[in-house]
């Protein structure tokens, strides 16, 4: 008999995903501000406490400055998050000129946390102001329904309700992801990677956390996304997670 | 505890005493103006709130005419741009037009707008001079009393007060001031002190009986790097950073009468005012002072008890 294995899920949290993508893939990430917005927040405290402190400076530290920065007694904390943030590649070894070892942080963390914090740079999305104001515009109640319809829709089509009926690409996002099964066919392998589906994963994770800095209630504008990411947006409103006006 | 549980709000009071900044303009050659001070204060407060998504700020000026929220402000409660009620129509077009994390642009804005408005439009009444930051110390201890009203069931909040001292001291609020200082220690909220000029005797001691840090910053221009280095870690990251240490505190009380440090004085036995000089009535609760004579020594027949 063929072997059932158990499927498992793997629920990683942010830094944990993150440590699993190449280095190059890193670097492209921390291209955009809610990136590194949302990735800063997942650090422990001291690792944010070194970040700050490192951010307006111009030059790269040297390694013994940063080892006085602790408290004797906590040097077990201070090297965890050190280890963090060398894993996450949000800074790195430099030798300074002299020889002497320093850290400094990964240059494009450094200028887009320094653009979501200060300004500058590109905005996230367009203006929506050129639109006119939206006269079906929906309120916060209204959202809030909204949502928790969709999502009922999700959860019956899961449990395999035949009222509830999803479209062909959702039904097929949720087996690749290993949260449903077709019928007949053997587990898959948990997660077939977007890329498969001809998707950029850089450009789906800014969008996501932009999406996730982004206040309820008001209206984003979609102009300028690329194909991959408005099905990407469709995935997102059929979950009931975004509302599109037409 | 979850980070979700726990909120951290800083609320920071600038010394925006237009007489102490107009001196400084027109003085020195570096240049360190009120305009470059609210920039750092904007990013301290930008960099506050970015740490977490559940920290809250409120940034209070305190003036010589009055002490007014700089955020939220009157405007920012009229505009309600994401309050609950869900946003307006018109502040629905508005975020940010460059990579700015739209919240933050929509509290600078907001900071900005008020502080132009306070500093061009108030009228400058009568002598007043000094700065009233026992004042605003008080409005800050009562917006943190209202935060912790609208608290859900599981939710603590841990808050901390940082003044940003340009003027000297006023004597002159001496007693709401310590009133404040030992209100605050009352609700475990720091104070922390970070002085620009002359050091402030008032708020050592606030510091000291608070457990915030007090800081004289040596280079004004780097003002940012001292707010982001010493006064951005909260407490949980202070109990393990190497910080400045205290200081040396001036603990001399000043005298009701005139408001001078005296290291001896006389004290009302009913509502303890101090005072250099002796008074038979105390001037604040009136108790008249019966001074009484040495007792005048009655020649006693003291009866002797013999032992039985």
């Amino acid at each position: 008999t063929p072997e059932m294995s158990r499927v498992q899920l793997q629920c990683k949290n942010l830094p944990e995903f993150l440590r699993g993508l190449s280095p190059p893939t890193l670097d492209r990430l921390y291209g955009h501000p809610a990136t590194c917005l949302a990735v800063f927040r997942e650090l422990p405290g001291l690792a944010q406490a070194g970040i700050m402190r490192m951010l307006f400076l111009e030059q790269p530290l040297p390694q013994a400055a940063v080892g006085l920065w602790v408290k004797k007694e906590h040097s077990r904390e201070q090297q965890q998050s050190q280890e963090v943030l060398l894993e996450l590649r949000l800074w790195h070894p430099h030798t300074l000129p002299g020889g002497l070892p320093g850290v400094a942080l990964h240059p494009n963390f450094r200028q887009n946390l320094r653009v979501a914090l200060l300004g500058g740079g590109k905005a996230w999305s367009d203006d929506t102001a050129p639109l006119g104001p939206d006269r079906h515009a929906r309120d916060v109640p209204a959202l809030d329904k909204y949502a928790e319809e969709r999502w009922e829709v999700v959860l019956h089509f899961m449990v395999g309700s035949p009222s509830a009926a999803v479209s062909q690409d959702l039904a097929q996002l949720l087996v690749q992801a290993g949260l449903m099964k077709s019928p007949g066919t053997p587990p898959n392998p948990p997660c077939a990677p977007p890329q498969a589906r001809g998707m950029d994963l850089v450009e789906i994770l800014s969008f996501l956390f932009q999406l996730s800095f982004s206040t309820l209630g008001k209206d984003y504008s979609v102009e300028g996304m690329s194909e991959s990411l408005l099905t990407f947006l469709q995935h997102l409103r059929e979950f009931g997670l975004v509302f599109q006006r037409k | 505890m979850s980070a979700d549980d726990e909120l951290s709000l800083l609320i920071i009071v600038l010394d925006t005493n237009p007489i102490w900044w107009g001196k400084r303009a027109l003085g020195e050659a570096e240049q360190f103006t009120l305009s470059k001070c609210i920039d750092a204060v904007m990013v301290l407060g930008n960099s506050h709130l970015l740490m977490n998504r559940t920290n809250k700020l409120a940034v209070i000026a305190s003036h010589t005419q009055e002490s007014r929220f700089l955020y939220p402000g009157k405007r920012w409660a009229a505009a309600d741009p994401f309050g609950e009620a869900g946003p307006s129509m018109e502040s629905n077009s508005s975020g940010s037009k460059d990579g700015k994390y739209e919240l933050l642009t929509a509290i600078n804005d907001a900071i900005a707008e008020e502080i132009k408005d306070l500093m061009t439009k108030t009228d400058m009444k009568g002598q007043q001079t000094e700065t009233l930051l026992a004042g605003s110390l008080a409005k800050a201890l009562c917006y943190i009393n209202k935060m912790g009203k609208d608290l859900k069931a599981n939710q603590e909040i841990k808050s901390r007060i940082l003044v940003i001292k340009a003027a000297e001291d006023s004597a002159l609020q001496y007693m709401n001031f310590m009133n404040v200082i030992f209100a605050a220690q009352k609700q475990s909220i720091l104070i922390d002190a970070c002085v620009l000029d002359s050091d402030s005797g008032l708020l050592q001691q606030a510091c000291d009986i608070t457990g915030g840090i007090y800081l004289k910053v040596p280079h004004m221009p780097s003002l940012l790097q001292y707010l982001l280095w010493v006064f951005l870690p909260d407490q949980e990251q202070r109990s393990q950073l190497v910080l400045p240490p205290p200081v040396h505190v001036d603990y001399r009380a000043a005298c009701f009468c005139h408001r001078n440090l005296i290291e001896i004085g006389y004290v009302c036995s009913v509502c303890l005012s101090i005072f250099c000089n002796f008074s038979p009535i105390c001037s604040t609760c009136e108790t008249a002072f019966k001074i009484s004579l040495p007792p005048v020594m009655k020649a006693k027949k003291k009866k002797l008890k013999v032992a039985a």
